[in-house]
């Protein structure tokens, strides 16, 4: 049985031709299940755990990478399946995923091929892509297995990644980090300076990678609270430990795949 | 954007995740060990051992002893360093501290003070072969 669950930006009217589309794809192949909205008044961590606990066993998010990435916390803790329908702007992970966009994605869910993703783990918190921290990082210390790391002023951003996959383009040294490998990777960047013309109309700079640290327990500290980012939509703060999580998330993928995706 | 142009390689030619990279925006205190290459680029002060290959780049401070598999400095390095197989300084390097080897190369114009000692076969114990002190390459 299949739980659907839709994105509250799905409400727009512009929406309604393609969503009629998906649900004739779902039907043609015979994978129909529940269907349900988000709203601001639901929270989706519990519709989807009420529905797990209700039987389902594959839940499949409609929307972009910020609504998958929303929907993993509640999915993997109720040891479900995750899949999704992309359906807009910022769908880097689907894309990865090798799952196409809007009904064509139907098919991919009609063939089931599924692969198990390492997750990070912060106290009960699941995050699938990565977690980050961008302001006053020269007070962070971070200790693993023995050593202390320490950022210095040029380090713009220091995140924890368990998959890239939410990344417009994955390059350089973002291609050696894998979600399958068992490891966390400690990334430090530094910002390069705006040439040009965005010298004088970008505010925001390139963050390239710096640093690269493997491993599956890292303590993050601080001498004040400061904002963690996790997966792009929630906040906690400094101090924390961050692990390989305890679980793996199952996710439904396509053929075409990002090369690192076994 | 990384120090060096070897550091670039390393990301064209696509080495392994395992690789620990230490960049020049970091610092290190304690005892690192890695079962993968290791690239410094910053600082690192305390021990650092590898099974594999350990590269310091020309602006890396390294006040650390140093075990590795094979190594190429080129920056500054102050302890021991004990490689199993070929150690390689080239111009740059500024090394203060005890090295051993099986294959040793110091370029023209690199900094060692210490003592040499060179091994016939990786893994057996150092034997001294020549002693040099306060030389300059």
């Amino acid at each position: 049985m299949y739980y659907y669950l839709y994105d509250n930006f799905l409400n727009d009217r512009k929406y309604e031709k393609v969503l009629d589309r998906i649900k004739a794809g779902l039907l043609d192949l015979d994978i129909q299940g529940k269907h349900e909205r988000l709203s601001l008044l639901k929270s989706m961590d519990t519709l989807i755990s009420d529905e797990i606990k209700r039987g389902i066993k594959t839940v499949i998010v409609v929307g972009n990478d910020n609504t998958f990435l929303k929907a993993v916390d509640a999915v993997v803790k109720g040891g479900a399946t995750l899949g999704i329908i992309p359906i807009g702007e910022e769908n880097s992970i689907a894309d990865n995923l090798g799952v196409p966009h809007e009904e064509r994605a139907c098919e991919v869910l009609a063939a089931r091929k599924i692969v198990d993703f390492d997750l990070g783990q912060v106290g009960e918190n699941f995050f699938f892509s990565t977690l980050k921290i961008s302001k006053n990082i020269d007070r962070l210390t971070i200790n693993h297995q023995g050593y202390r790391v320490t950022p210095r002023g040029q380090c713009s951003e220091v995140a924890v990644y368990n998959a890239p996959l939410a990344e417009k383009k994955i390059e350089g040294l973002l291609e050696n980090i894998s979600a399958q490998d068992g490891k966390l990777d400690l990334v430090f960047k530094s910002s390069l300076p705006n040439t040009g013309w965005n010298k004088y109309f970008t505010k925001e700079k390139e963050k390239v990678i710096d640093s690269v640290i493997q491993g599956v327990n890292f303590e993050i500290k601080s001498f004040e609270y400061l904002p963690v980012m996790l997966d792009d939509y929630k906040v906690i703060k400094t101090p924390i430990a961050v692990k390989l999580g305890n679980k793996k998330i199952r996710v439904i993928v396509g053929k075409s795949s990002h090369a690192h995706i076994n | 954007m990384f120090g060096s142009k070897e550091l670039e390689e390393l990301n064209k030619t696509g080495e392994q995740a395992q690789d620990t990279i230490i960049g020049s925006t970091i610092k290190i205190e304690g005892d690192l060990v890695s079962n993968g290459n290791i690239v410094v680029e910053g600082e690192v002060v305390g021990s650092l051992k590898t099974d594999r290959g350990l590269r310091v780049g020309a602006n890396a401070k390294v006040k650390a002893d140093v075990k590795a598999a094979q190594a190429l400095i080129a920056g500054e390095v102050a302890g021991n360093v004990v490689i199993d197989d070929t150690l390689e300084l080239t111009e740059t390097a500024r090394v203060s501290g005890d090295i051993s080897a099986r294959v040793i190369s110091i370029q023209s114009g690199a900094l060692f003070n210490g003592r040499c000692s060179m091994n016939e076969t990786p893994g057996a114990g150092a034997k001294p072969v020549e002693a040099v002190e306060e030389s300059e390459a």
